[in-house]
């Protein structure tokens, strides 16, 4: 065809190279053949449906694999459920910040709760350390490590997904892999979600978390939280929504612990808060301590000129809790002598 | 249909047909291509762990690049309005090579886009729940998409009908060629909208995004096919009409300064309010809170651009040795500008003011590279056999010589 | 010729990509390890229940066996054998019997005098305490444990005693959690020390020497105070636990 006489030699030469790129090609791929399907669900997980799609089968066969799921990653069992949201509830949270003293408890009571990924890190809260007389965000410090707190010059102001009422980041996901539901939680699903992190972009409140390698958690600690849950008589479970071990390369954020609030309980950041700044409750019941807050407090929101509408207020008391100089109890009697109980363990965890 | 897989046959294996020097050429960028790709391959078993790219900052090079590359998509354009609008005939001949250019740029923004995935296993979803019209990714996806089969059609017709020794029926192309002016605007301005559609990041989020991509992207753009069209004037028989480029260097003149004229805008905004939402401005153009990784950078892209500027308005604008550099530095400085310029500070702070820095990896950096080298290899094979196409020495009747080629 | 160099060419690169070229690097920072135990909803001390009782000499007794016959003054004073954890930090209210009750020790007392159970010290505490009693009552004030549904399960208001210790209310310095450290996360030692600039800044220069001052007087005051109490306590010769 070619105006070149296609000699025999001329072929086999032209074969060589030919075989020697497709060679090439073939051991660029190498990498690949550590690669493991089951992290991205198998075939099952390619074929699992959009949650909203789901039937009540599709979503048993999913709960049954995200339970072998578990116990094949962690060797742990658990129970997988999908809580679905309540009629005439819809959250709220809000934070007092004449109280909140900074000591980060929230932000690891969070991460237990919700299985996040230890290594690399992911947490949902960040807590700030606000210098006093400014309430902009831009000036606290994300990084603060005194060993204890408060400080007298600065306050405390922690954040995380405020459950916005008009997200951001539902509107610009492409494949509606999140969404808001009718408690007014912004869920992720982790099986649809094809992690293009527009969404983490898009959150003005920097909630959204991306799991750039598998997540790991130490199988130990997933066992002392089943232990701890038998001793209570339940199982350890895991919810579809949310607290499930998450597969790696999707966006992840906090739920406000839906399992838990969905079945009336608390969640888990308000009931380790040692001072009681968090509040927590159903905003459509007038009664409720979050609607009374509303009602009695100046609340304000984050970036309210974003339009988003938050379920998440911060408030203030009237005045500053307390003289500072009361306070230089050390090595008075009956006053716990401080010292940190956790540590930093070197090494990559599971 | 059977003339036209022989067709295809004969362009597949005259691609692997030409000088030394094009086989070298092509060596280099398949070995790039495939270190990239083996780049990649060690990305899709560790995670984006492997990128710098943290929940800080959560888009980095692959999509700076994106962005770049869609503005040279778009600059396709550029050679296509004088033609068929005002009827400029100097640059007829080369408006194939402009959509040739939009192919192979789109397809890198497509590798891009995919290797910037996090589950790129899922794809599949876009086809079934696909948030349009509220998502501006969903559009973008439909406008590359769009604009890449359009640019395809286009080019693939005439390439066809001269193989053919037809002359191409001008309703089968004409109307594509004025979408494809639409289109091209579109595909810009939406990825501008990506960004600037964006509350929470101040930097992004300014009216005149969408206006300064489409001013770089007609700046860039056709650089880029000047330099092309200077290689192909170099080393085929294929004559590029002096004249073709001088228009082309009126239309890169003009895009270069609304450019810098738009991005003088925003930097006298930020700085001259220098409310707290010119942060990002303030770590991009000095540094903020001791980090300023992207401080030398920006003012590289800034003197580049000048040295462009000042060369294309200087005595000297004609002469090849002083347009083709200022066409080079006008690429890579609105490269800089563009890409990392924009989209990473855009996430420097973050919202809640953490000053954290983007650094590249290397398996980062060697899977843009190898991207960039499977695009340029896509373009150079493309190129390659249009050209003998097009001057009618490789038609359905004609054996096609190689030694013709040199 | 070049076609051996392309053949050669693509074979070291296979080689390479075989043999030489390992995983790609991913960076995984220290741990902060943190254990369930650690984050236990628990409150910060343990008030004491409705019948506070004392343990004398390895028996249990009421307030009431010791105060019997031993009436106490209204000032505070503890410089004799019991009480002796027991320090007074209430800002004004430095009396014992503002608070317990004089007739009977098992009981509180309010303002009148009239007896109020240990297990409703809220009551005592709302007759200064206005507006935190209010916020409490609302739940603005204070932690809410359990259940936010109260038809699903138990909702615990805790009072005021789980959290404030009544001779000393301000809240204690805390321990704190260890601080975030995200993937390619460099920490830098002064992050977030933000130079205040206008008013704010030279506002905050004004507070700092004055705390500066203040703190030192108070640290004079303290060791003043202790060296007093530390003879006072050796002239009786009693040792006193170092805590
Ligand atoms: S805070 Fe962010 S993640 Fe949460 S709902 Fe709002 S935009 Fe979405
Ligand atoms: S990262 Fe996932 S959830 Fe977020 S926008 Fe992309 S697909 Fe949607």
């Amino acid at each position: 065809m070619l105006a070149r006489p296609s000699t025999r030699r001329n072929f086999l030469r032209s074969g060589v190279q030919v075989v020697a790129g497709m060679g090439a090609f073939v051991s660029a791929l190498k990498p690949l053949a550590d690669f493991d399907v089951d992290t991205l669900g198998g075939v099952e997980g390619f074929l699992q449906k959009h949650y909203k799609e789901m039937s009540a089968d599709d979503m048993k066969a999913s709960l049954a694999r995200i339970e072998s799921d578990v116990k094949r990653r962690f060797d742990v069992d658990v129970v997988a459920r999908d809580i679905k949201p309540v009629d005439g509830v819809e959250f709220v949270y809000a934070l007092n910040l004449s109280r909140c003293v900074g000591c980060r408890k929230c932000v690891h009571a969070c991460v237990q709760e919700n299985n996040q990924s230890r290594s690399p890190e992911i947490q949902y809260i960040r807590v700030l350390e606000m210098p006093k007389g400014t309430l902009d965000i831009e000036k606290g410090n994300h990084h603060y490590d005194r060993p204890t707190v408060p400080d007298e010059d600065h306050f405390y102001m922690p954040i995380q997904c405020h459950q916005c009422d008009d997200p951001p980041c539902t509107k610009v996901c492409p494949v509606e892999a999140t969404w808001t539901e009718p408690d007014g939680i912004t869920v992720v699903d982790y099986d649809w979600c094809i992690g293009c992190r527009y969404c983490e972009a898009a959150c003005p409140y920097w909630a959204r978390r991306f799991n750039f390698a598998e997540p790991t958690i130490p199988k130990e600690e997933l066992i002392a939280k089943k232990d701890a849950a038998e001793a209570k008589g339940e199982q350890l479970e895991v919810n579809y929504l949310s607290n499930r071990p998450r597969p790696v390369g999707v966006v992840e954020k906090c739920t406000f612990c839906l399992h838990r609030t969905r079945e009336g309980k608390m969640p888990a950041c308000l009931e380790v808060c040692p001072v009681g700044a968090r509040k927590f409750g159903n905003i459509l019941d007038s009664t409720s301590e979050v609607a009374q807050i509303l009602k009695t407090k100046r609340v304000f929101v984050l970036k309210e000129e974003l339009g988003t509408n938050p379920r998440f207020f911060y408030y203030f008391d009237e005045r500053y809790p307390q003289d500072s100089s009361q306070k230089s109890f050390e090595g008075m009697p009956g006053m716990p002598e401080i010292t940190r109980t956790h540590g930093a363990s070197k090494g990559e965890p599971k | 249909m059977r003339e036209y897989t022989r067709f295809l046959q004969r362009c597949f294996r005259l691609s692997f047909v030409g000088t030394k020097l094009y086989k070298f050429w092509m060596l280099f960028l398949s070995v790039v291509a495939l270190i990239g790709l083996n780049a990649w391959a060690k990305q899709a078993v560790g995670g984006l762990a492997t990128t710098g790219m943290t929940d800080q900052v959560s888009w980095g090079l692959y999509i700076a690049n994106f962005t770049f590359l869609v503005g040279m998509a778009a600059a396709a354009v550029m050679l296509v309005i004088p033609v068929y609008v005002y009827k400029n005939k100097d640059l007829h001949d080369l408006v194939i090579f402009g959509e040739l250019l939009a192919v192979a740029a789109v397809t890198m923004c497509l590798m891009f886009i995919m290797a910037d995935m996090g589950r790129p296993d899922r794809g599949l979803h876009l086809f079934m729940r696909f948030n349009w019209p509220i998502s501006v990714l969903t559009w973008d996806v439909i406008v590359l998409n769009g604009y890449l089969a359009l640019n395809l059609h286009i080019c693939g017709y005439l390439i066809w009908c001269a193989y053919n020794e037809r002359k191409p029926g001008k309703a089968f192309y004409i109307p594509f060629v004025f979408l494809a002016i639409f289109w091209a605007f579109s595909i810009h301005t939406v990825t501008a909208f990506l960004y600037s559609g964006l509350g929470g990041r101040p930097f992004w989020n300014s009216a005149v995004l969408a206006p300064r991509f489409l001013a770089s992207a007609f700046a860039a753009g056709p650089a880029f096919l000047v330099l092309t069209l200077l290689v192909i004037n170099r080393f085929t028989k294929y004559d590029v009409p002096r004249a073709a480029l001088q228009t082309l260097r009126g239309i890169i003149t003009v895009a270069l300064t609304i450019n810098m004229f738009l991005l003088g805008c925003e930097v006298f905004t930020e700085f001259y309010t220098d409310s707290t939402h010119a942060a990002s401005a303030h770590y991009l153009f000095e540094g903020l809170g001791g980090k300023h990784a992207l401080v030398p950078w920006i003012w590289t892209a800034i003197a580049l651009n000048t040295f462009a500027l000042v060369v294309l308005y200087s005595p000297f604008k004609r002469r090849v040795v002083f347009y083709a550099p200022a066409c080079g530095a006008m690429i890579v400085g609105i490269w800089i500008e563009k890409g990392m310029g924009l989209i990473v500070p855009g996430f420097i702070p973050t919202p809640l003011g953490e000053v954290f820095e983007y650094v590249p990896t290397l398996n980062e950096t060697l899977v843009c590279f190898g991207i960039w080298a499977a695009g340029l290899l896509l373009f150079t094979i493309l190129v390659r056999v249009t050209i003998p196409v097009l001057s009618g020495e490789l038609t359905k009747n004609k054996l096609y010589s190689t030694d013709s080629f040199s | 010729m070049h076609q051996t160099v392309l053949t050669a060419v693509f074979l070291a690169l296979a080689g390479w990509f075989l043999v030489g070229s390992g995983p790609a690097d991913i960076p995984l920072a220290e741990r902060n390890v943190v254990t369930l135990e650690m984050v236990q909803p628990t409150t910060l001390r343990t008030p004491l229940g409705p019948n506070p009782t004392i343990i004398v000499g390895g028996v249990k007794k009421t307030c009431q066996t010791c105060h019997e016959i031993w009436d106490s003054g209204v000032r505070q004073n503890k410089s004799l054998v019991q009480h002796l954890d027991t320090w007074l930090s209430h800002g004004e209210n430095d009396n014992c019997l503002s608070c317990h009750n004089r007739e009977d020790r098992g009981m509180l007392s309010d303002r009148e005098g009239n007896p109020i159970p240990f297990g409703d010290s809220a009551a005592l505490c709302s007759q200064c305490h206005g507006p935190t009693w209010r916020d409490w009552q609302s739940g603005a004030h204070g932690r809410t444990n359990g259940y936010w549904d109260k038809s699903k399960g138990e909702q615990v208001r805790q009072q005021c005693v789980a959290c404030h210790d009544p001779h000393h209310p301000a809240f204690p310095q805390l321990e704190t959690f260890p601080a975030p450290n995200t993937l390619r996360q460099i920490t830098d030692e002064h992050a977030g020390d933000h130079v205040l600039e206008g008013p704010i800044g030279r506002f905050r220069e004004v507070i700092r020497s004055e705390r500066e001052a203040k703190a030192e007087a108070n640290a004079k005051e303290a060791a003043a105070k202790r060296a007093a109490l530390d003879a006072k306590y050796k002239e009786l010769g009693i040792e006193r636990g170092e805590k």
